[in-house]
């Protein structure tokens, strides 16, 4: 069940944004609960991937677990600051592109697309930081 | 200082319905941040962590062909030294495809792995293809290196020119042998430099000079600069932590995080709890009792004696009962002499245009002066000067008041004074609100006029937060208002006590009608919680 997860996991975080998109736009009612649930998903998800992989990697023999636990750590870290640099870039686009583009259909689609590549980016900028200093260690 | 935490809100309360879209939009965007960073730091470890087994099992094969096992293999083993070495192959195709080797001959080493089971002829094709290939770029390399190194050398030749003939004496020389030997050098130097045009030797002088120059200061930069910095970095890197360090550092840090995020919940308020006492003790009037509502704060009520005179011309231009005008400013004045007054105004200041930008999507002023009202407040209630000015404050806090009190039309002079309470945090609690109270729809105001205080603040629960980034100012405002409404009962709570502490002053006297009854109906509206014994007037 968690391999199909997670092998499935890039499709159903595309369709988990499709939906989030759409009750923003659509159902309002739903947005806030499906948002929650988002962001304890997104994350979470992506925890579960790093410590399977890690204990798999483990379980072959190719680290003892002290370096387990070494890579859990610093790779669990840099994804939350990933995701807290994100999501601070995230309310700080929003905090300045509503008042000048309001909040219509087309405002909204540029806000989520320019919201996607500061995730993108944010997830990129940990990785030749934290990322490159954590590989050095 | 409660003005600018509760104004966003009560801004907010002016407005008509928000559009489902942009008070949704904050959530969704972290949301969707989160999941895109979360995607893509996902996506990259994973490409990593695919490098790092691919590398991991090309060690332990190439380790295993050099030191063969004797020992009979499982078959979870042989599945899994299979799987590997499949995933070696598919790696090794792929590079051999990259470097040009064809779509059918690809196919048919595949074809041949998976008639004959074996990899080990496919695998030794791949590679050959690879070596050979390699073999070639490298030749094609090494010929353009000399292609190069060909047009370089015929460059330099033809920059330089030929070189002047020695000026040096033979060593074994004795003195009147060097003379002779110097002269004949100088001869032919002359007669060297006769046949040279001065272009040529002019040229020769500026690049003999260049690179002296050149070298001067390479040898300078490695001297003075680039050995002490790359010592000092050699040092610093002998001092840096090993892995096994870092390692074990990690460790500690998990290790200590878990009895620290046990005892973090409960040694936070304890530790608030033990400053707010200290400050308690240290300047004896109590600013715990006063945070909490359940006493009044000396610096407010002496910053509102000071400035009596400013107040009572702010009351008689306004119509509004002094008193009730320096209840709010001593409200707002709280904690006014403190050492850390200017300190937390500055960076109110700083943070909370920024904080409300992010929260609210506005940028809303900070708050200024006795009254503590911005620069936006003012100009909603068409007051103009310094806000720091007393004069003013005094004027913005009568206006406040006097704008809620004038919409409860046939109005008792204790529902007056109980909206004055209430309207002196500004923006929380205006003159729409009352009209909310006044609507019979509510059914909260009786046939005679009054209005019933009890089911008002029964229905009024504590502040829900409105985002995300909102969570903690509202639980600290919730806790501070120990689950009443901060803006409506929590105002009259420290409104009232602040009036009776200044009606207890010769200098001030209450409302005409106004007597130690409607006072302590006050107290008991003010700290009444559901399910209480109704107040009565």
């Amino acid at each position: 069940m968690l391999t199909v997860l997670e092998k499935r996991w890039p499709l159903i975080s595309i369709l988990l944004l499709i939906v989030l998109l759409a009750s923003l736009l659509i159902w309002h009612s739903i947005a806030r609960t499906a948002s929650i649930a988002m962001l304890v998903l997104g994350p979470g998800m992506a925890i579960v991937i790093i410590i399977r992989r890690q204990s798999q990697f483990h379980r072959a023999s190719n680290i003892d677990r002290t370096a387990m636990l070494h890579h859990i750590f610093f790779e669990v870290l840099g994804l939350l600051l990933a995701i807290a640099l994100a999501i601070l870039l995230s309310q700080v686009a929003a905090g300045v592109a509503v008042p000048l583009l309001g909040s219509g259909l087309v405002s909204t689609v540029i806000l989520m697309i320019a919201v996607v590549l500061l995730g993108l980016g944010a997830a990129w900028l940990v990785k030749v930081t934290w990322g490159r200093w954590t590989k050095a260690q | 200082m409660l003005v600018s935490s509760s104004s966003a809100d009560g801004i907010r309360n002016n407005q008509p319905a928000p559009d489902p879209i942009q008070s949704n939009l904050p959530l969704v965007s972290a949301a969707v941040a989160a999941m895109a960073a979360a995607a893509a730091y996902e996506a990259e470890r994973k490409q990593e962590a695919e490098e790092a087994a691919h590398l991991a099992i090309a060690q332990r094969n190439a380790k295993r062909n050099g030191k063969k096992n004797t020992t009979p293999m499982s078959y979870r083993q042989i599945a899994k030294a299979y799987a590997a070495a499949k995933y070696n192959f598919n790696a090794t195709l792929n590079k051999a495809q990259e470097m040009g080797l064809g779509d059918e001959d690809a196919a048919k080493l595949k074809a041949d792995v998976a008639k004959s089971g074996t990899i080990g002829a496919s695998l030794g094709a791949a590679q050959g293809y690879i070596v050979q290939k390699q073999a070639e770029q490298e030749a094609q390399a090494a010929a353009k290196r000399q292609q190069m190194e060909a047009q370089r050398a015929e460059k330099k030749e033809a920059l330089l020119e030929p070189p002047a003939p020695s000026m040096q004496v033979p060593p074994q020389a004795d003195g009147y042998e060097a003379v002779e030997a110097l002269r004949a050098s100088r001869a032919a130097n002359s007669q060297a430099s006769a046949s040279t045009s001065p272009w040529q030797s002019a040229w020769s002088a500026i690049t003999t000079t260049a690179q002296r120059m050149q070298d001067g200061v390479s040898n300078f930069a490695q001297e003075k600069a680039i050995q002490p910095i790359q010592t000092s970095w050699n040092t610093l890197k002998s001092l840096a932590p090993t892995r096994d360090q870092w390692e074990q550092m990690g460790l500690r840090i998990i290790v200590a995080s878990v009895p620290l995020a046990i005892t973090l919940p409960l040694a936070l308020p304890v530790l608030v709890g033990s400053g707010l006492l200290l400050a308690d003790v240290h300047y004896g009037p109590k600013p715990l009792d006063a945070f909490f509502g359940r006493g009044t704060d000396s610096r407010g009520i002496r910053l509102a004696q000071e400035n009596m005179q400013a107040i009572q011309n702010a009351g008689l231009q306004n119509n509004v009962p002094p008193i009730a005008i320096a209840s709010g400013i001593a409200v707002q004045s709280q904690w006014g002499e403190y050492p850390w007054d200017d300190f937390e105004q500055a960076i109110a200041d700083t943070v909370n245009p920024v904080t409300n930008l992010l929260l609210h999507k506005e940028y809303i002023h900070p708050s200024y002066g006795l009254a503590r009202i911005s620069p936006d407040e003012m100009k909603m209630l068409d007051i103009n000067g310094n806000p720091n000015d007393p004069a003013v404050s005094a004027e913005a806090m009568a206006k406040r008041i006097e704008l809620a009190v004038n919409a409860c039309r046939n109005c008792s002079a204790d529902d007056k004074i109980i909206i004055a309470g209430m309207a002196q945090n500004g923006v929380g609690f205006t003159a729409m609100n009352v009209k909310d109270i006044l609507n019979p729809k509510y059914g909260y105001q009786s046939p005679d006029g009054t209005i019933n205080w009890n089911s008002y603040f029964d229905s009024q629960k504590a502040k829900s937060p409105k985002s995300l980034l909102d969570q903690l100012r509202i639980r600290l405002l919730n806790w501070r208002a120990s689950g009443q409404n901060y803006d409506t009962q929590f105002q009259l709570r420290v409104f009232t006590n602040d009036l009776q502490a200044l009606a207890n002053s010769p200098d001030w006297n209450l409302p005409q009608g106004m007597g130690e009854t409607e006072l302590n109906y006050m107290q008991c509206l003010a700290n009444r919680h559901p399910g209480d014994v109704a107040c009565q007037p």
